[in-house]
């Protein structure tokens, strides 16, 4: 087994990490801004980017975008 | 001491930048690097390009600082959708596939891909890094800042007061009302790209006569102060983010100008599009005036900075220089978003203690170019390749003739104008040169003016009020009063000048190369990139545009190549 491949979980469970961090923060974030109206639907679009990074729907989009970035 | 990384990124210009112990050392746009033009994706080959440069591994970095708040951004798209709901209901899947597939998670990719520790990456509010981007490289102490653009994470637009190392804030104008969505919505009636085509609209309105005043009253209400309020529905409601206009401004304006339509501004009809983008500049300028003076005031200081997309608008910051009441007025090459990585690296360097770096006094911040490399290139090619002592007299000897020359010569440029480094050259007296540029080798609009470049102890003999703190930047107009100077004189009798002293050097010599032969230290100088193109970066890239465009040689170094001995 190479080194790469040995370093491998190891690498996904950092990113895993990394990511539940990400999303405790954003939703520290809410909880303090009192925005209590968008948590559940952050808990849910967060689940369907969860799906959209899985399938690889993404692309980047510049067209007239300041509304929507 | 440290070692700082600032990155922008995600929406349009991508850049990264890097600060060691207090010095800017690198700062690059990722579109140089990839050829993709306004590349927006995180731009991790240019800072892997910064480190190179420095000679500095990932690991070594102190702090990655992204230039906006990603969770405050997703907060305003999230709200700004429902308010406009159902409205929005086509654009929201988009908000959110980018919001939270990919931008949610721009500091763990930092880290992941840089391979950094998660903890050492963070992130600064976006007009903050705009404001730092302008104070923090200005030749000034203390100054009035204002950041104007599209949209921040929630800001449009900030009136800063910055002094020292200190920048506080002293007013905002929050999203959806923005000077940056007006000038782009308009941008997008008039036919041209959103993002990019605002420099031609600039360009366009020295044509046109502002006779639209009462009806750009209607979509921009401006108070005294700058405050200013946008009448969303001729935007649409800002629920059409492939438009950006709606149907209601079409009813106010007439139809839209079709994109891509070749431009005759002998018609009535591109002349009625011309007028309308004239409007809007004047309008533009006004708000921008209002907003400068309102700086003014409440920081009682002599000297501005701008940073923001909206602070590119060359003629509006030559109207501010003369009319807002500050001494001198200063503004950075990438003052766009691109140069939020700049002033995203400086706060984390300030934040780490160390000193505010010194002034700018050169934009040649990227990757050198490699003459012995491109020799051999072109030797391989086929290409005549004559190294000389002089390499600057037979440069300026060539233009004197009427040859068109591209240069490509030390470090690229930071920001979207060519100074020197990366830039085609011509005779600035010759009208057929213009000619020849715009349609055989940037192939671009008829409308869109040539800069001159001339050596600043001469400047103001050919450009009344030049040199000041903008123009070795070129992002500042100045009166061209000598007709003789056609091919670099825009229709309202101004030129985009840019001073040139001996912190550009080749450029610099080849002026005074210019001055002993023609009398005049002036050249034409234009960005060095075809149609649609980023401005080239490498030596390579230089090569392979020889290879496709109708220009009589180029130049890398000390190296002069053409397609035929001569």
């Amino acid at each position: 087994m190479s080194a790469a491949a040995r370093t491998r979980p190891s690498a996904i469970r950092s990113r895993l990490g990394n990511r539940l961090r990400t999303i405790g923060r954003l939703l520290a974030h809410f909880a303090t801004r009192q925005k209590w109206f968008l948590l559940p639907l952050v808990l849910v679009l967060l689940v369907s980017a969860v799906l959209l990074v899985a399938t690889s729907g993404l692309s980047y989009v510049a067209p007239f975008v300041y509304s929507i970035f | 001491m440290s070692a700082v990384l600032g990155i922008s990124g995600t929406y349009h210009d991508a850049a990264a930048a890097l600060v060691v112990d207090g010095h800017v050392v690198a700062a690059i746009q990722e579109e140089r690097l990839s050829r993709h033009k306004n590349d927006p994706r995180l731009p991790f080959h240019a800072a892997e390009a910064c480190l190179a440069y420095a000679g500095l591994a990932a690991a070594a970095l102190d702090r990655v600082v992204f230039y906006e708040q990603p969770f405050d951004k997703l907060e305003r798209v999230l709200v700004s959708t429902l308010e406009v709901f159902p409205r929005s209901l086509r654009q929201f899947p988009r908000a959110m596939a980018s919001q939270l597939g990919d931008k949610l998670w721009v500091m763990d990719q930092l880290a992941e891909r840089l391979g950094v520790d998660r903890a050492k990456v963070t992130a600064v509010e976006h007009h903050r890094a705009h404001a730092a981007s302008a104070l923090f490289v200005s030749p000034y102490e203390r100054a009035a800042v204002l950041t104007v653009d599209g949209v921040g994470e929630s800001v449009s637009t900030g009136l800063w007061r910055g002094d020292g190392r200190e920048l506080t804030p002293l007013g905002r104008i929050e999203y959806p009302h923005s000077l940056g969505l007006l000038y782009a919505g308009l941008t997008a009636y008039l036919g041209f790209e959103v993002n990019e085509g605002e420099y031609k609209v600039m360009g366009l309105a020295a044509y046109g006569e502002p006779r639209f005043r009462d009806e750009l009253a209607k979509l921009i209400r401006v108070e005294p102060d700058g405050w200013f309020e946008l009448d969303l529905s001729y935007f649409g409601k800002l629920a059409n983010a492939d438009l950006g206009f709606g149907p209601k401004l079409e009813g106010l304006l007439g139809p839209r100008r079709p994109p891509y339509a070749p431009w005759d501004l002998s018609t009535e009809r591109d002349q009625r599009y011309a007028d309308i983008a004239a409007t809007l500049q004047l309008v533009t300028e006004e708000t921008l005036l209002a907003l400068a003076r309102e700086a003014q005031r409440r920081t009682g200081f002599d000297a501005l900075c701008l940073a923001g997309g909206v602070a590119l608008n060359a003629v509006a910051n030559a109207r501010l220089a003369k009319e807002a009441g500050f001494r001198r007025v200063f503004v950075q090459p990438a003052a766009g978003d691109a140069g939020g990585a700049l002033g995203a690296a400086i706060l984390g360097a300030l934040e780490l203690g160390d000193p505010r770096p010194g002034p700018l006094t050169t934009a040649a911040l990227g990757l050198p170019a490699d003459a012995a490399a491109a020799m051999a290139l072109a030797g391989e090619l086929g290409f005549s390749v004559k190294r000389s002592d002089d390499i600057h007299t037979v440069i300026a000897e060539r233009i004197t003739r009427g040859e068109i020359i591209a240069l490509c010569t030390g470090r690229f440029e930071w920001g979207p104008r060519a100074l020197g480094q990366r830039s085609i050259l011509a005779d600035p007296r010759d009208p057929d040169s213009r000619e020849r540029l715009n349609r055989a080798i940037k192939r671009r609009e008829p409308f869109r003016p040539f800069a001159p470049a001339v050596l600043a102890d001469a400047a103001a003999r050919y450009f009344p009020g030049a040199p000041d703190d903008m123009t070795p930047f070129m992002t500042t107009v100045c009166p061209c009063p000598d007709q003789a100077f056609a091919a670099v004189r825009h229709v309202d009798g101004t030129a985009r000048v840019q001073t040139v002293t001996t912190a550009t050097p080749a450029l610099y010599a080849i002026l005074e190369a210019m001055r002993a032969q023609s009398g005049h230290p002036v050249v034409l100088n234009t960005s060095f990139n075809g149609a649609g193109e980023p401005i080239i970066a490498s030596e390579v890239d230089a090569l392979a545009f020889l290879l496709s465009h109708p220009i009589d040689g180029l130049v890398v170094d000390d190296v002069l190549i053409t397609k035929r001995p001569g």
